[in-house]
């Protein structure tokens, strides 16, 4: 083994000087090149072709690859391998210098246009059982210094220079056949003797070969890459025209040309109407009769009319259903139907058809009700008429975790009290809709209506390609809602490389297309179609005919019923013996073919002209025209955005319309309307919400489910989610997560879809489920399961094989216990060196200072006097001593170093070993600050750990 | 129609047809399946797949270098008339009366461990619409915890989508830990966390909580989510956290079960003894022949080890239980995703097996038979009482007094608790 080859004497090669004219370097500044695609990722190309992007870095390292765009913006694979070629001039000092490389693809250095370094293709290791390698021996000692990742060869060899300036050119070929574009930490590095090595970058002070010094540097490029994507994206997209004259169209044909101005006023009118049109809350129908109906009947025997039957209405009770048996005769109990199919005599038609029956209570009452003449009346007002608006830290608080996900930081918050301007409040939303964590706050709501569901490895049931990476993009483009879903459901791009057509897939499902229809429907048309799966859908009007058409649309072909999408046999039995008629019919029979076509006629739109499509023939086009032409689309939209601003849709629930009519239908006319014209346009949409009055007024405890009782007096209460009580708590914490690589391939050896690297997550949406269904410790990621354990007790899902527009998020103890008691919880009420909290531990003018510094840095308010009380006590016992004097800093610990763990070799014992070993590392966490002596930083952890556990930390105030 | 007759007809044939389980009340008279009388469960989970040819379906031996099939190593006489195990069982071997291999288990997921884990934990195929919840989750929405204030179900290994609760949601999932001394993750403190600390930091979260009940006043979501504070700083507190403190055991009880696995045994019978209603155990101790139960190539080699550990625990945990008057109300289930065959793999050791295998049941009361179906002379083929999946499911389930033809709700929809499991009959 030759990892680590100190010597002298230049390396004998075949074609040790650079081909053709030396690249133009500047001085101070990388300039990175990328080139493709290439086959053979064992040669370096003879010819390079077109410089496919260009950018610039600061350093000799390589973080990954920009993403490559189609004319939509849409991410598309480059293709099997790229040459990645970075250029750079060095001025040197007369004398000798060690030159490090490291790499573990094909790749050479080239210094003043000689190879002076290279590396060959990386040895793929075959199966699961090769050995655990130790790490190699590091070129310097006692420096901290960072190994190389797994498989990347690290070379140093000695370099004498006259003095003056140097041309730096390193090519590296990425990927090939069967691999992702990974290529672990390549880097070129110099160091004088003695001295650690850093990354050529800048006057030599490029980032150190330590720990930090990679962080640093993997923060900074990865903005710059960001950066370039986007310009990429931006450059690539033809297609603002299309969706412009789209757009006209949608404006022509589906506006209702509303006259309502704001949505304060519609709020305002709803109120006035509904005190008016309000029955007597303590009338015998509405006090015990209508929530025995509201509980049991109006599921089915409200607006669905189930048998014809509805139970709001008593001309309809009087004449009876289907059954034309009338529900009710007033004042005679026995020939009223309705007491007898909720009797205890009903036998198997009784009513309601399933769950326990009515108490002998409510059947009382119902008795009682007809016996005295069934009288109805109209349901009461239950609202106490609109809220008080916000104050200013708390509607600060709530605009940063509505917008960005994150609480507001102190300089923010003192700059906004400081603000005496009247326009403040929109400023800040302006300011916060242009954020890029915009995007990463909606990210976690659309993969799960989406149902996103990337697997680490070895694909299971409903894993989908990680479209996340689109949705992010789309996101940050901020792309018409319209197109968003266009694009989606065009499933175009690339597959496994965060495209949309990682949409298209569903693994081991025998129909995906149907499990699309499905997201599709819920997601964007509010039809759920779950149960038309298997059969017709005992709750809803679609039929399983319905969705396998819609597949078939997707397909572009016909679908034939495989047996498992339909009823067991045996289920319908018991019907030969006369039982009782299930809910459930099947119409469609197993192996019939099903055409592709548009079944919903009611959600059936102005056609579009074929001019407005791409290929009008094309089913799966016309499917995404028909869904995002549709007002009901617009619609859906809006009423999606609305319930996650106010705590409740006007449409409840948001994926599910069928049957549940809008609390306010001219406030979902009006915002569509509005939506409509405005291109589709989230942020604007988003805008005109926050902005409002309704939006900013104190929440209510619950919404009533019952929509004609849901005024929106203010915005209902909701908890943070998942994903923003994690990010949330990293950022008050003052540190950036920092918990590895999220991949079980670290050495890039196997293809992608079955094996996937997210890289280095920093937002809790990037997490996946750490996949260890194979149950072996070597398989374990310590670090991301810690974050994990927290985002799935807060209703995160680690597996979102079907999706969903309600996560559960009912309080349970598991929930307090993670943050209180968990990993990741444990680290982050830890003072370390690097922790933003620990400066201001250390700047500090006095207990009460620091008591309300947190407060507004965790809180965003001002503590009580009992909290300051308190908080003070603590803080003041050796406040002043607090401070370590520099001269006493202990040198920094020395890092415990494990040798690397991948799919390769999890099958040795060692690598089982080590991953317990990372476990209890991650436990125990990072090593405290120096700067603050023990026992006082303990009381500040303390203090931290209070606020942080803080029932404030999940709820957006 | 008139009313009355409608009504009569179909009451009047509800009584004599099977009627939709579940959909409504059962009516009187109708068949149920015999129920057991067992308080807990216990999964002893072999992931990897161990080889019942080597274990708890012995045949002739065989000989890796010669490639000829058969078991690994000599049987040994048990204390059921007739029925042998592995030479490396013995202690489990005296056990026998209170134990049943079922020999003749199967399905059809071979190559795969993931998807085949996941059967053996839910019962079932996947399908594209419904999430299932795995045995631990059933049991523990069917019977929730045995005692106040204590989770249902507790895991000892690694948490997975497999384990998880489905569409049952979070209230019958798990709490895990994957290393006893660390405790149980979000429930047991962290070591270096004093107790003057612990108290310390109690005192201001009482006056931060206090701080934010002023400012959101009654709302609902602030409150339940208070009263989660309050339960689990309670159950981070010792009256639930000393179950974990094996030092409180006999050292003599805690040598005899051995190895971690047989030390997460006696944890699991002092969280029964606290009222947890279902342990799985994930066998971790893989570093001991390399491969754990998934006996490829070398791993075959010391298998043997795996052998001794798991006998001395299970050994220890039956006799264990009994002394403490459980064993009779604790079913302990021995699964792995499947079996192996008895031929070897050209490196000496075994591929995977599921049309054939063992799954084994011990205690909870039933009527034991040592052994349960018989396989062809190289168990690689049942030949008498096949067992499905969903019936092993079923006779677990019955065994924990639930009944396996029940059904669960996804949200509206009816899902049998098993696949159309029968319980083996034999053994109530």
């Amino acid at each position: 083994m030759c990892r680590l080859a100190i010597s002298a004497i230049l390396l004998v090669l075949t074609s040790s000087a650079f081909a053709g004219e030396l690249p133009e370097a500047t001085a101070g500044v990388v300039r990175v090149n990328l080139f493709g695609p290439f086959e053979n990722n064992a040669a370096f190309p003879e010819d390079l072709g077109e410089t496919l992007v260009s950018w610039e870095q600061s350093a000799m390292g390589f973080v990954r690859i920009p993403h490559h765009y189609d004319d939509s913006g849409v991410r598309i694979d480059w293709g099997t391998g790229v040459m990645i070629r970075a250029v750079t001039e060095i001025e040197l000092e007369p004398g000798t210098y060690d030159f490090l490389g490291r790499s573990r693809s094909f790749s050479r250095l080239f210094i003043d246009g000689k190879v002076f370094m290279d590396f060959p293709k990386q040895k793929r290791h075959n199966g699961e059982n090769n050995k655990v390698d130790p790490l190699p021996e590091l070129p310097r000692k006692g420096m901290r210094m960072r190994p190389p990742a797994m498989d990347d060869v690290e070379k140093v060899v000695e370099f004498t220079s006259a003095g003056g300036k140097h041309t730096v050119v390193f090519d590296m070929m990425v990927g090939g056949p069967k691999l992702r574009l990974d290529f672990g930490e390549p880097c070129i590095a110099i160091a004088k003797k003695d001295e650690i090595f850093r990354m050529i970058g800048p006057q030599q002070s490029g980032p150190e070969l330590t720990d930090e010094g990679r962080f640093a540097f993997v923060l900074e490029t990865s903005e710059v890459l960001d950066k370039v994507d986007r310009e990429q994206r931006q450059a690539a997209d033809q297609q603002a025209g299309h969706w412009e004259e789209r757009h006209e169209f949608v404006r022509k044909n589906l506006a209702q040309s509303n006259s309502s101005k704001s949505i304060d006023q519609l709020i305002q009118t709803r109120f006035e109407v509904a005190i008016k049109a309000s029955g007597d809350k303590d009338s015998f129908f509405n006090s015990k009769v209508r929530p025995i109906f509201s509980e049991n009947c109006y599921r089915c025997h409200g607006e669905k009319e189930k048998g014809g039957l509805n139970l709001q209405n008593r001309e309809n009770i009087l004449a009876g259903g289907d059954s034309e048996l009338p529900a009710v005769v007033p004042g005679n109990t026995h020939e009223s139907f309705l007491l007898e199919a909720v009797g205890p005599n009903a036998g198997d038609d009784r009513m309601p058809p399933k769950g326990e029956s009515l108490s002998e209570e409510q059947i009382r009452t119902l008795t009682k009700w007809v016996e005295s003449g069934a009288e109805m009346d109209k349901p009461p007002l239950t609202t106490e008429g609109v809220t008080k608006l916000i104050d200013d830290l708390t509607f600060l608080r709530r605009i940063w975790l509505d917008l960005v996900g994150v609480s507001p930081p102190l300089d923010i918050v003192r700059e906004f009290q400081a603000d005496a301007a009247t326009d403040k409040r929109s400023r800040m939303i302006s300011t916060l809709l242009e954020d890029d964590r915009w995007a990463d706050n909606w990210m976690g709501y659309w993969q799960d209506v989406l149902a996103e569901n990337p697997n680490l490895l070895k694909p299971m049931l409903n894993n989908s390609g990680p479209f996340r990476f689109w949705i992010l993009e789309a996101l940050r483009d901020n792309k018409p809602m319209d197109r968003f879903a266009t694009e989606l459901i065009m499933m175009g791009g690339s597959e496994w490389g965060g495209g949309p057509a990682g949409f298209g897939i569903a693994t081991q499902n025998d129909v995906p297309m149907a499990a699309k229809a499905h997201i599709i429907g819920t997601a964007f048309l509010g039809v759920e179609m779950k149960c038309a799966r298997c059969h017709d859908s005992p709750y809803h009007e679609t039929s399983q005919q319905d969705l396998f058409a819609l597949a078939a649309m997707l397909a572009r072909e016909p679908i034939t019923v495989p047996q498992s999408s339909s009823v067991p046999r045996g289920f319908f039995e018991h019907l030969k013996n006369g039982g009782r008629k299930p809910l459930i019919e099947v119409t469609l029979t197993v192996d019939s073919n099903v055409d592709p076509a548009w079944p919903f006629e009611i959600l059936d739109s102005t056609p579009v002209s074929a001019s407005l499509m791409k290929s009008p023939d094309d089913t799966r086009e016309q499917f995404a025209t028909k869904v995002t032409t549709s007002r009901r689309f617009a619609e859906v939209m809006v009423n999606r955005v609305w319930q996650r601003y106010m705590g409740a849709g006007i449409v409840e629930p948001v994926n599910d319309w069928e049957g549940n009519a809008p609390c306010d239908p001219a406030l979902l006319a009006f915002l569509t309307d509005e939506f409509v014209a405005g291109g589709y346009d989230l942020k604007e949409l988003t805008q005109m919400i926050v902005s409002s009055q309704t939006y900013q007024r104190e929440a209510i405890s619950i919404a009533d489910t019952d929509s004609a009782q849901r005024f929106f007096e203010g915005p209902y209460r909701r908890r943070m989610t998942a994903e923003q009580i994690v990010d949330n708590a990293w950022e008050v914490s003052g540190r950036t997560m920092d918990v590895g690589v999220l991949s079980l391939d670290m050495e890039g050896r196997l293809p992608p879809g079955a094996f996937m690297n997210f890289g280095e997550p920093r937002h809790a949406w990037e997490f996946t489920s750490p996949a260890n269904e194979r149950d072996r410790p070597s398989l374990a990621l310590p670090r991301i399961q810690a974050v994990v354990d927290v985002l799935r007790a807060f209703g995160w899902r680690d597996s979102r094989q079907e999706p969903t527009s309600h996560r559960e998020e009912e309080a349970n103890p598991l929930q307090p216990g993670v943050l209180a008691n968990g990993v990741m919880g444990g680290w982050l009420t830890q003072l370390t060196d690097d922790s933003e909290v620990t400066q201001l531990c250390l700047n500090a003018e006095s207990p009460d200072e620091l008591t309300e510094t947190l407060f507004m840095r965790f809180l965003t308010r001002v503590p009580t006097s009992e909290e300051k009380a308190e908080f003070r006590a603590l803080f003041s016992e050796g406040f002043e001593n607090r401070v370590v004097p520099t001269s006493e800093f202990p040198p920094k610990p020395d890092v415990v170093r494990y040798p690397h763990v991948s799919w390769s070799n999890h099958f040795d014992g060692e690598a089982n070993s080590i991953k317990q070993r990372q476990e209890l590392a991650a436990r125990n966490g990072d090593s405290p600050t120096r700067f603050l002596r023990a026992p006082w930083r303990e009381t500040a952890e303390d203090a931290l750990w209070a606020l942080l556990n803080s029932p404030e930390m999940i709820l957006i105030p | 129609m008139n009313r009355r007759h409608f009504l009569q007809t179909s009451s009047g044939a509800a009584a004599s047809v099977l009627t939709l389980p579940g959909l409504h009340a059962a009516n009187a008279g109708e068949t149920t399946v015999a129920l057991g009388k067992a308080e807990h469960c216990v999964m002893l989970w072999l992931g990897g797949g161990m080889a019942q040819i080597d274990t708890f379906d012995p045949k002739a031996r065989g000989d890796a270098n010669a490639k000829k099939a058969g078991s690994y190593y000599d049987s040994i006489d048990t204390a059921v008339p007739g029925v042998k195990i592995c030479e490396h069982l013995p202690k489990t071997a005296r056990h026998m009366e209170q134990i049943t291999a079922v020999r003749s288990l199967h399905h059809e997921v071979v190559d795969e461990h993931a998807a085949a884990t996941n059967r053996m934990h839910t019962g079932r195929p996947t399908s594209g619409a419904v999430r299932y919840p795995s045995l631990g989750s059933i049991i523990a929405s069917q019977r929730g915890a045995a005692a106040e204030g204590v989770p249902a179900y507790v895991l000892m290994g690694y948490p997975n989508l497999t384990r998880g609760a489905g569409f049952l949601g979070p209230a019958a999932n798990f709490i895990y830990l994957t290393d006893l001394k660390a405790g149980p993750s979000g429930l047991a403190r962290p070591d270096s966390i004093s107790s003057k600390r612990v108290s310390r930091r109690e005192k201001l979260l009482d006056a931060v909580r206090e701080g934010g009940a002023k400012r959101f006043g009654d709302d609902r979501k602030f409150a339940d989510y208070d009263a989660a504070v309050q339960e689990s700083l309670r159950l981070s507190g010792p009256d639930f956290m000393k179950a974990f403190q094996l030092n409180d055991e006999p050292a003599d009880l805690r040598n005899s079960y051995g190895s971690e696995f047989g030390q997460r045994c006696l944890l699991a019978r002092r969280l029964f003894q606290s009222g947890v209603r279902f342990v799985e155990i994930s066998y971790s101790d893989n570093f001991k022949n390399g491969t754990g139960w998934d006996t490829h190539d070398k791993g075959q080699l010391k298998q043997h080890l795996l052998i001794q550990d798991l006998d001395e625990a299970l050994s220890t945990l039956m006799s264990d239980l009994q002394s403490h008057k459980l064993l009779d109300k604790t079913v302990i289930l021995i699964n792995s995703e499947f079996g192996r065959p008895g031929e070897f793999d050209s490196g000496g050791g075994r591929g995977h097996q599921s049309k054939c295998f063992t799954s084994v049941i011990a205690g909870g009361g039933l009527n034991h038979k040592g052994a349960w179906g018989m396989t062809d002379e190289v168990s690689e083929s049942v030949v008498d009482k096949p067992v499905s999946v969903p019936d092993y499911f079923a006779t677990a389930l019955a065994a924990m007094q639930i009944d396996p033809s029940e059904n669960l709700y996804d949200g509206d929809r009816p899902v049998p608790i098993t696949d159309g499991g029968k319980p083996i009959s034999q053994l109530f």
